[in-house]
Order: structure tokens, then sequence, then C-alpha cells
């Protein structure tokens, strides 16, 4: 065997111990890009959701000025029709009264088209009159529905243990739920929590007609579950109904969007519970899957 | 340091003095890989000065002649490998004033180990600049072999004269260097 050939055995061993080298780095690499793409991967939803969660706070909170604005404009003329429709009412009685005593004292002076007239305005007034305070007292809840939605309430704040709200809040609206629908209740121990009872406990009811409302028509499982993280109390309220569609999601806290027949949902109990968890410097998202069911998030600072 | 300078230096003793002068530069040293080196890997810059040390023995060459040749052929590697950072200037003083500023500073971005030196330019007109040089590896020759691949690359011709040397006391290293046909374009 010659020099060169030496030569060459040991360049091919080295080139081989190289090579065997380069084929380790590629596989380290790819390893370094997998987890790289992984991490970019989680950090993109998590920006995605960030944003998107900004938005929908953004464009509440514009809302918010809106719809406080408009029920400041509506609640004057509101104020004196309603006083002035009372004032109404009461001349109304009076007048019905005087016409009956004249009819009768003037019985034959009155033709037969003046005497079918009468009656009917008579027996037509009140029902008016009922109709006009129903309507008026709807255009009131509204406008303090909204309101509350809009509003910073400086109502008063008290150290409060909401798992006892949640029982008693859960009492009060029992019957008005599906005759199945059965709600379980799973509360850690809570450390009192800063806030307007009336309010949250507003919100669990909001949330539970909405849970019971998207069950099948005899009803359905709802649980509400409470836990501390941190310095927070979390409430959890998840139903096994209908689940929202996605293109819906971002819009459910919006005041008066409904999927509910005219009549039967105004589309401002989210928003009002959106305004109230706010007010409290809490946070209140949601989860969904449809066909699958729905998870409310209430998140609510402890201090 | 980076791999692939030790891989550019072997093809060029492998090419220009034969496998046999490469097996016994390396057998002189102590390489960490016995000479097994690739270049997406990382090697202690001493090994590079050892390397260099061995071959001056082996190839009885002075070391400002091979490092001159090596710098050429490490500027012909790199541009095989980075021809987009190179293909940006179309003129050599421009693009030897960019090296410190962009290149490097892109290879650190690019390698987050790499270890490049500092090199600040003055420049007086389109034709006559002055390169400073300052690494703690102190491979001054090899800057100056560059810089003449640079040259032939753009196809240029430059005097350089190596004023002042970190070899010789000197805090840094200064290259004054002018084209030897002025630059008479217009653009860049
Ligand atoms: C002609 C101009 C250039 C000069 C004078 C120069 C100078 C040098 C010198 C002397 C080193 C050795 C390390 C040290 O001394 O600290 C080095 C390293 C390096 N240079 Fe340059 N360079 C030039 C152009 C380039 C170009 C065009 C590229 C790439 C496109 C480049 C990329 C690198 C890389 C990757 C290293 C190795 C970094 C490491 O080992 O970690 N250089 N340069
Ligand atoms: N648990 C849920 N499951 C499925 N859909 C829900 C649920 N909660 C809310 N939604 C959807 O969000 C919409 C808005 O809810 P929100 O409580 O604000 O208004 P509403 O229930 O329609 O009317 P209101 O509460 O004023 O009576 C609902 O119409 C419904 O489409
Ligand atoms: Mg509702």
């Amino acid at each position: 065997m010659s020099d060169s050939d030496d030569e060459y055995k040991i360049a091919y061993r080295r080139e081989k111990q190289a090579r065997k080298r380069a084929e380790e780095v590629i596989e380290e690499r790819n390893r370094e890009i997998y987890h790289l793409r992984q991490d970019l991967v989680e950090t993109r939803e998590q920006l995605e959701s960030n944003q998107e969660t900004l938005l929908q706070a953004d464009k509440l909170k514009s809302m918010g000025q809106l719809a406080s604005g408009i029920t400041h404009e509506i609640n004057n003329p509101l104020a004196y029709i309603t006083s002035n429709v009372n004032l109404l009412s009461e001349y109304y009685a009076t007048l019905t009264r005087f016409i009956a005593l004249q009819r009768l004292a003037h019985e034959n002076e009155v033709d037969e088209k003046m005497k079918k007239e009468l009656a009917l305005i008579m027996e037509d007034g009140p029902e008016i009159f009922c109709e006009i305070d129903e309507g008026l007292a709807r255009i009131g809840s509204i406008v303090s529905n909204v309101k509350r939605f809009a509003r910073k309430h400086e109502r008063h704040r008290a150290l409060s243990d909401i798992n006892q709200e949640i029982r008693s809040t859960l009492k009060l609206v029992e019957k008005q739920l599906k005759p199945d629908t059965r709600i379980g209740l799973d509360l850690e121990n809570l450390p009192l929590v800063s806030c307007n009872l009336s309010e949250v406990g507003q919100v669990i009811i909001n949330l539970v007609m909405n849970a019971d409302q998207a069950a099948p028509a005899q009803g359905g499982p709802i649980k509400i579950t409470t836990r501390t993280e941190g310095r927070c109390a979390v409430i959890n309220v998840s139903d096994q109904g209908s689940g929202i569609p996605e293109e819906e999601l971002e819009n459910i806290f919006d005041p008066f969007f409904t999927t509910k027949p005219v009549g039967e949902g105004t589309g401002l109990g989210l928003s009002v519970s959106y305004g109230i968890i706010e007010d409290h410097g809490g946070k209140i998202s949601v989860a969904s899957e449809l066909g699958v069911g729905t998870t409310f998030t209430i998140v609510l600072p402890i201090d | 340091m980076k791999g692939m300078i030790f891989t550019s230096l072997s093809d060029l003793v492998e090419e220009e003095f034969g496998i046999g002068a490469w097996n016994r530069a390396l057998a002189r040293i102590d390489s960490v890989v016995d000479g097994a080196y690739i270049e997406a890997d990382n090697y202690p810059s001493s090994e590079m000065l050892s390397l260099v040390g061995a071959l001056v023995e082996e190839l009885e060459t002075p070391v400002d002649q091979l490092l001159d040749l090596f710098g050429q052929k490490l500027f012909f590697d790199l541009y095989r490998l980075y021809p987009e950072l190179v293909d940006r200037h179309t003129e050599l003083v421009p693009f030897l004033a960019s090296v410190g500023t962009d290149i490097h500073e892109e290879m650190k971005i690019l390698h987050v180990d790499a270890e490049v030196p500092d090199m600040r330019c003055e420049l007086y007109d389109r034709n006559r600049m002055t390169m400073y040089y300052d690494s703690p590896r102190k491979m001054c020759l090899l800057a100056e072999g560059l810089v003449r691949g640079a040259a032939q690359h753009f196809g240029r011709e430059i005097t350089l004269e190596h004023s002042e040397c970190m070899h010789k006391g000197a805090d840094r290293c200064k290259f004054e260097m002018s084209l030897v046909q002025p630059d008479r374009s217009e653009h860049e």
C-alpha cells in the first residue's frame, strides 16, 4: 500500500466522522425548529385571542357611551310622558263619570250615533291607558337596563359571600326554569369578595336563564362552580345546551343582540352582566361548542 | 468560531498542497474533533490559530502569505454561502464600509454565537478609506486576505498599507486602502 493510499484512508475516516456529526447537527436543528414552530403557533394564538378581547372591550366601551347618551335623552321625555299620561288618565276618569251623568240627564237629546260612539270611548279608554302604562314600563325597564350596562355605578360594595348569594339567587329563579332543568353546584370555599351582591346575583340570574333557554324543551343540566385562582374568585356557569355559533361569539355581549324571538329576548342580559363585571374590575368570558354546550367564566378580583 | 472557516481552510490546503499536507498539519495540533470539521458547528478560535501555526511550519510558508491566500479563498466561500449579502453592492469601497456595520451584524443575528471582529471605517472619498480592525482573535492578516478577496470579486485593484498592528502593540489594526484606478461611476 502506498503512502498516498494511507493519506486517503486517514482523510476518509475523518470525512466519515464529519458526516456523522453533520447528520446529528441536522437532527438537532430539526428539533429546534420544531420547538420554535410550536412556540410561534402558541404565541400567535395568544396574540389573536388578546387582540379579539381588546377589540371586544373597545367596541363595548363605545357602545356604552352611545347607549348612555341615548338613555339620557330618552329619560327626560319618558318622565314627562309618564306623569302626563297618569294625569290624563285621572282626567279621563273624571270626564267619563261626568259624561255618564250627563247622558242620564239628556238621554233624549243624544242621537243613536253619538250614543254608540260614547259607549265605545267609555269601554276602550281604560284598556288604552293600560296598554300605554305597559309600554311605558317596558321602555323604562329597557332604559334602566341599558344604563346599567353603560354607566359606572358607585353603588354600595361590601365584603360578601358569593357562594351564599348564588344559593339564595337560585331559590328565586328555580320556579321559572324548565321542568327537567337541574342545577349542580360545586362551590369551593371562597374568601369574602368586595362587591355589590345584588348586582352579582343579577349576573348569575342572567347566565342561568340563558343556560336554561339554551337547553332542550324539557330542560337540561346546568353546573355552577366557584374556586379561587391566585387573588381572584372564579365562577363558572356551564350548560349542555345548543351552544353558540362561532360567528356570534363576538356579538353576544352587545346590547340588543339576541337570537330569541321578538318579545322573548331583549338581548340585554349579557351586556348588563358585562357592564356589572367590568365595573367590579373583573372579566367575563365565554367558551362554547355548537351542540355541546357553553361555559361562561367570571373572574372577580378578591381585593 | 464558525465551522465554515475551518472547512474553507481544509479545502484550500487539500486543493493547493494535497491531502497529506492537511493530515500532517492536523497531526501537529490537538483538535477537539480530530479535524472532522463541519460547516454547521463551532470550534474554539484558538484551534484556528494552532492550525495556522501548524501549517506555517508544515508548508514552510510565511504566515502573511498563507493568510492572504486563505482570506481570498474564505471570501470566495462566504460569497458562495451568502451571495445576497454581497450582491447588495456593486462597488468595493462602499461594500468594505458595510461589512462591520451591516454584514457582521447580520451574522450575529443569523448565528447567535458568531464571533466577528469589530470593524470601523473612515471613508475619505469613493477611492480612499481607512479600516480599523479590532478582535480578541487578532486575525488581522486574515482580514487583509479577505479584503483582497473582496477586491478580486469586485474587479478592483487596491493598495493596502497595514500601518498599525495589534501584533505590534497597537490597540487595533489600521488598514489604509486606496483604489489603483479611481472609481468614476456616478452611482452607489
Ligand atoms: C472583506 C471584508 C471582510 C472582512 C475584512 C472580514 C473580517 C473577518 C475576520 C477577520 C473574521 C475572523 C474573526 C475575527 O477576526 O474576530 C471574520 C469572521 C466572520 N465573518 Fe467576516 N469579514 C469580511 C466579510 C465578510 C462577509 C462578506 C461575510 C458574510 C457574508 C462575513 C461573515 C463572517 C463570518 C460568518 C465570520 C465567522 C464568525 C464566527 O466565527 O463566529 N464576513 N470576518
Ligand atoms: N348559555 C347559552 N347558550 C346558547 N346561547 C346563548 C347562551 N347565553 C347567551 N346565548 C346567546 O346570546 C344571546 C344574547 O344573550 P342575552 O342574555 O344578552 O340576551 P337574551 O337572552 O337574548 O335576551 P334577555 O337576556 O335580554 O332576555 C342570546 O340570544 C343567545 O343567542
Ligand atoms: Mg338572556
